[in-house]
């Protein structure tokens, strides 16, 4: 099971033009770095991977070869995702992305007001996806849920309709670092899931939601971080647990090693993911 | 015997059909999986390993059908990248927004080359080889243009392999509608 990692998490970058206050970024105190394009094309020619998430603790769209990447990733036929908080996007930017051969297209919002200063952006693209006649990029918006903004959610389920958005990702907040950031308890979750999911029939919206935290993760069972200086971690909450560097052994060799293998073992206690519910 | 009228709407209706099928066969493959499975990566590698058989065969077949009447050849290959961007942008490139004229030019070039290879006369020598190098012709124009748009080069390490396979597949494109057209007696040249 932990052999095969189909899924790559790849960080084109550490920096970002915002600061969202649940975001963990600021306290994980990394250096601020961008992937080497030459590099990421090494790590692909040395792995296989069949779907790669550009979305890590930066913004994807301030790496100027971005695009270049994701063209790069589909020319090798591999299923690519990007999440964006979509404030400097525009016109050409979009017409990039379109091009580069990118499969899902997300805007990552957490609060209403948030949404409100993208929503032009996101209009853009889903007019210009609609007027270029695209099957692809799925365009996504990524809703990070927490006690804070439960009763958002519904607002920016219609909001992401009205938007032309065609599908919706619900995912659980972890911040290890900020306690003042809670999660759902089961019961609220439940309550709100059930609610989105009809509202979203309604709306004919595609909906994900977050399966049950299980130990081992979902995360690590199918899946691998990669940061920007292509250090292989086993996962984004997990920047600091270096494994091995990505550009000198196969994935598929790390997943074998000790080291690995001795992680997915302790992770029950592990102080990270004894915490971790997403 | 048809009448010049008659004979001038039957050709462009195979004109129309053979581009139309064409680009019908392109857009209704599922290309991703089959070339994943054999290890072919892109740019284009679906041109790479099927441009023979989804390209230059409808191409020449219609150029024959005419009776390999001037320009039918390339009329039914600029049809083709026509008929497919009306579904979707070519190769899903929208920046610049006129990426698809690479399209036609690439379609054009395949239409000369196998307009040229059946003059003087027809042999399967002939055609072949023109089959194959149409469609290693319209796949380098197809990759220069994605290269330079979105800096995506076919691997070097397998560019000899995928261009043995697009001549290849151009050959038995080529040479199939050839026995196709004797055996029926469907060619009016």
């Amino acid at each position: 099971m932990f052999g095969s990692k189909p899924f790559f998490q790849v960080e084109p970058t550490t920096a970002c033009n915002l600061n969202c206050e649940i975001c963990m970024r600021s306290w994980l105190n990394r250096p601020i770095g961008f992937m080497d394009f030459n590099g990421f094309k090494k790590l692909l020619n040395l792995n296989h991977p069949t779907y790669i998430g550009f979305h890590g603790w930066g913004e994807p769209l301030l790496h100027n070869q971005i695009y270049d990447m994701i063209a790069y990733a589909s020319s090798r036929k591999i299923t690519t995702s990007l999440i964006t908080n979509g404030t400097l996007l525009d016109e050409k930017k979009i017409r990039k992305l379109f091009s580069s051969g990118l499969k899902e297209f997300a805007f990552g919002v957490y609060r209403l007001k948030r949404l409100e200063k993208v929503s032009e952006k996101i209009l853009l693209t889903t007019k210009l996806k609609k007027e270029f006649k695209l099957k692809d990029p799925k365009i996504f918006l990524d809703i990070t849920v927490y006690e804070g903004n439960v009763d958002e959610i519904p607002k920016i389920v219609e909001e992401a309709s009205m938007l032309g958005v065609e599908a919706i990702n619900l995912h659980r907040l972890f911040n290890q670092h900020n306690p003042s950031f809670k999660a759902l308890d089961e019961e609220k979750e439940a309550k709100l899931f059930g609610e989105i999911k009809t509202l979203a029939k309604k709306l004919k919206l595609q909906t994900f939601l977050p399966s049950k935290h299980t130990n081992p993760c979902r995360v690590v069972k199918y899946g691998i971080y990669i940061t920007w200086d292509f250090k292989v971690t086993p996962c984004c909450f997990l920047p600091k647990e270096y494994l091995a560097d990505a550009l000198s052994a196969k994935v598929k060799d790390i997943v074998k090693s000790q080291p690995y293998k001795d992680f997915v073992k302790n992770m029950g206690k592990h102080t990270v993911c004894s915490k971790c519910i997403i | 015997m048809p009448t010049n009228d008659s004979s001038t709407i039957k050709n462009l209706l195979t004109i129309f059909v053979c581009a139309g099928v064409s680009a019908t066969i392109n857009l209704s493959i599922p290309m991703r999986p089959i070339l994943n499975s054999l290890g072919i990566f892109g740019p284009a590698g679906g041109m790479i390993l099927f441009g023979g058989f989804i390209f230059v065969l409808w191409v020449t077949l219609a150029h024959l059908i005419t009776g390999c009447k001037k320009l039918s050849g390339v009329s039914t290959a600029i049809l083709i990248p026509a008929f497919c961007m009306l579904v979707s942008p070519w190769y899903g490139v929208v920046d610049p927004p006129w990426f698809g004229v690479y399209g036609v030019i690439a379609f054009l070039v395949m239409g000369l080359m196998i307009e040229f290879s059946c003059k003087p006369k027809l042999s399967f020598a002939r055609l072949g080889i023109g089959g194959g190098i149409a469609n290693l012709s319209c796949l380098t124009v197809t990759w220069l243009a994605i290269g330079f748009y979105t800096h995506v080069w076919p691997s070097t390490r397998f560019l000899p392999l995928y261009l043995a396979i697009a001549f290849m597949s151009g050959v038995v494109g080529a040479v199939i509608v050839l026995v196709l057209t004797k055996k029926t007696k469907i060619c009016q040249s």
